[in-house]
C-alpha cells in the first residue's frame, strides 16, 4: 500500500499539517500511538502565536473551557515581579486540545490511525518503509516525523544545550482564596535545583509543571512528594498557592532527558521533522506549543509548493534560533544562578521583554 | 552503587542472562513487589510502571550500568525483556565506544 504522505504522530505539530495537506486534497494517513485524549508533560500555555494557528486552524480554544492568562510572575521564596503581558494568552489541557486537533484532521479528511506506532523507517529507492509495531507496514512517498519527546529507532535526535531536566507535572484543584489570587496569571516559580510554572487550566484546575535537576532529584530518591516539600520549603510563594489544595493525579507525569535547546541539522535524509522532533525549546517560554503549530503550518505550506525538507528545516532555524538560544541560556542561568532573577525586581519589564525575544517573529508566522 | 560493567567476561561484556536477572531484580524493587511477581515477558502496563518510575529506573540504571536509557527511547520499552534489551544494547555501544576510542588513541 503506497501513500502520498504519511504522518508518525498525532500531535500538535503532525494533526496540523495532515489537516493542511488534506484540505488542499492530499492523500493523508496519520499513526497515532494513543488511543485516545492522554495527558502531555506539558506547561499548557497558549501564546499569540499558538492562538493565531489554531483560528486558522478553525478551532477555538475558549469553546472547550480554555482560561485566559493576561500576566506573568516570577517569583522565588516571594514574588519577585509581576507583570501584563505583550498579548492575551489562553490556557488549556493538552489532553483536551490534542483531541480536538486530531478530531479536526479526521473531519477534513486525514486517515487517523489510533494505537499504531512505527517501529521502523527506511528508505528503499524513491519510497518509504515503514514497519509498524503492532504488524504491518506502509510504503510512502513523504514522511513527516511528529512523534514528539518520542524518537523514532534509528532516527535519534542530539542532547540539546540543557538536558539534565526532569519535568513533572500534577493538576491542582487550589484552594478559592489561591485561585482567585492565580487567576489570569502564568507564574514562574524558582527553587534550588529548578522551577515550576503554575497556571489555571479549565475547569477550575491549576497545572503545576515543574522542572527540577537529576542531581537534586537523586538528592531526594526521586520521590515526587519528597520534591514538593523540597519546593514548597524554599518558597513560601508556592507553599501558599497549594495549601488547601487538592492533587488531582495519583501521582505525577513525568519525562526526563528532555534536549532543550535541541535544533534538527539542515540534511538532505528527505524526512520532514515537525514539532519537538525539529526544535525544542525551554518549557518556561511558553513557546513550545506556537513553535510545534507554526511547524506543521510551515512544512504544510512548503510541501505543498514543492519545495524540499531542508528548505524547512533551513527556515525553522532562522526563525526560532534567537528565540531558543536566549531560553536555552535563560535556562541553564534560572537553575545555576536564580539570585539573577532578582534583576526583575528592579527592572519588571524584564519579564516582557524576555516573553518577546523568545517567540517566533512575527515576520515568519504564515498567515 | 558500584558499577559492574566488566567483570564478567574476556569482552568486559556481562552475559545477558544476568542482565536480566538484574533488570528484574530492579523493577521488583522499584515497585517494591517480591522478584517472583516479575518475570522477562511482564509488561510495565501490568506491573503498573509509570513515568515517574521510569525515572527512577533510569536512575538505577544510570548507577548500576553507567548508561542512560533516554524517555525518548521509552516508547519502545514494553515489558521487562525491552529493558534488559536495551541495557545490553547501550552497554555494547558503550564498550564499543571506549574500544574505538582506545584504538584511535593508539593509532
Amino acid at each position: 500500500m503506497e501513500r502520498e504522505a504519511v504522518v508518525i504522530g498525532g500531535g500538535l505539530a503532525g494533526a496540523s499539517l495532515a489537516a493542511q495537506l488534506a484540505r488542499a486534497g492530499r492523500d493523508v494517513l496519520l499513526l497515532e500511538r494513543t488511543r485516545s485524549a492522554h495527558h502531555k508533560v506539558c506547561g499548557e500555555f497558549l501564546s499569540r502565536e499558538a492562538l493565531h494557528y489554531l483560528s486558522l486552524q478553525g478551532i477555538n480554544p475558549t469553546a472547550f473551557g480554555a482560561v485566559p492568562i493576561s500576566g506573568v510572575r516570577l517569583a522565588a521564596r516571594e514574588l519577585i515581579a509581576e507583570t501584563t503581558l505583550p498579548f492575551t494568552a489562553l490556557s488549556l489541557t493538552r489532553r483536551t486540545l490534542d483531541e480536538a486537533i486530531l478530531r479536526n484532521a479526521e473531519a477534513v479528511g486525514v486517515e487517523v490511525w489510533r494505537g499504531t506506532s512505527a517501529a521502523l523507517l527506511t528508505r528503499s529507492r524513491e519510497l518509504w518503509d515503514l514497519g509498524m509495531d503492532q504488524g504491518g507496514s506502509v510504503r510512502a512517498q513523504n514522511v513527516f516525523l511528529a512523534t514528539g519527546k518520542h524518537d523514532l529507532r534509528g532516527w535519534l535526535r542530539s542532547k540539546g544545550w540543557h538536558n539534565d531536566l526532569v519535568a513533572l507535572k500534577m493538576y491542582f484543584r487550589l484552594s478559592k482564596i489561591q485561585q482567585a489570587a492565580l487567576f489570569g496569571f502564568v507564574e514562574l516559580i524558582l527553587f534550588p535545583g529548578g522551577y515550576t510554572g503554575l497556571q489555571p487550566v479549565e475547569n477550575g484546575e491549576a497545572n503545576l509543571c515543574l522542572l527540577i535537576t537529576r542531581e537534586q532529584l537523586r538528592r531526594l530518591k526521586g520521590s515526587w512528594e519528597a520534591v514538593l516539600e523540597h519546593a514548597c520549603l524554599h518558597s513560601p510563594h508556592l507553599r501558599d498557592r497549594l495549601s488547601g489544595s487538592q492533587p488531582l493525579l495519583d501521582r505525577p507525569v513525568a519525562l526526563s532527558s528532555i534536549p532543550y535547546g535541541y535544533r534538527a541539522p539542515v540534511g538532505s535524509d528527505g524526512i520532514w521533522r515537525l514539532g519537538d522532533q525539529s526544535a525544542v525549546i525551554p518549557s518556561f517560554s511558553g513557546d513550545g506549543m506556537s513553535i510545534a503549530l507554526h511547524s506543521g503550518h510551515l512544512a504544510a505550506n512548503l510541501f505543498l509548493a514543492g519545495k524540499m525538507p531542508y528548505v524547512f528545516q533551513q527556515q525553522m532555524r532562522r526563525a526560532l534560533g534567537r528565540g531558543i538560544g536566549v531560553a536555552s541560556a535563560l535556562s541553564q542561568l534560572l537553575v545555576r544562578a536564580p539570585v539573577l532573577a532578582q534583576i526583575a525586581r528592579v527592572r519588571p519589564r524584564l519579564l516582557r521583554d524576555i516573553a518577546i525575544l523568545t517567540r517566533i517573529p512575527e515576520s515568519a508566522l504564515i498567515l | 552503587m558500584d558499577n559492574i560493567v566488566g567483570q564478567n567476561s574476556s569482552e568486559g561484556q556481562i552475559p545477558e542472562g544476568q542482565i536480566a536477572e538484574q533488570c528484574i531484580a530492579l523493577v521488583a524493587a522499584a515497585k517494591q513487589i517480591p522478584v517472583e511477581q516479575v518475570t522477562l515477558d511482564s509488561t510495565f502496563e501490568e506491573l503498573a510502571v509509570d513515568s515517574l518510575d521510569w525515572v527512577s529506573l533510569s536512575f538505577d540504571v544510570e548507577d548500576k550500568y553507567g548508561i542512560d536509557i533516554p524517555d525518548s527511547r521509552l516508547h519502545t520499552i514494553l515489558t521487562v525483556r525491552d529493558m534488559a534489551d536495551g541495557v545490553a544494547e547501550a552497554l555494547h555501544a558503550k564498550a564499543e565506544k571506549a574500544r574505538l576510542k582506545e584504538a584511535g588513541e593508539g593509532a
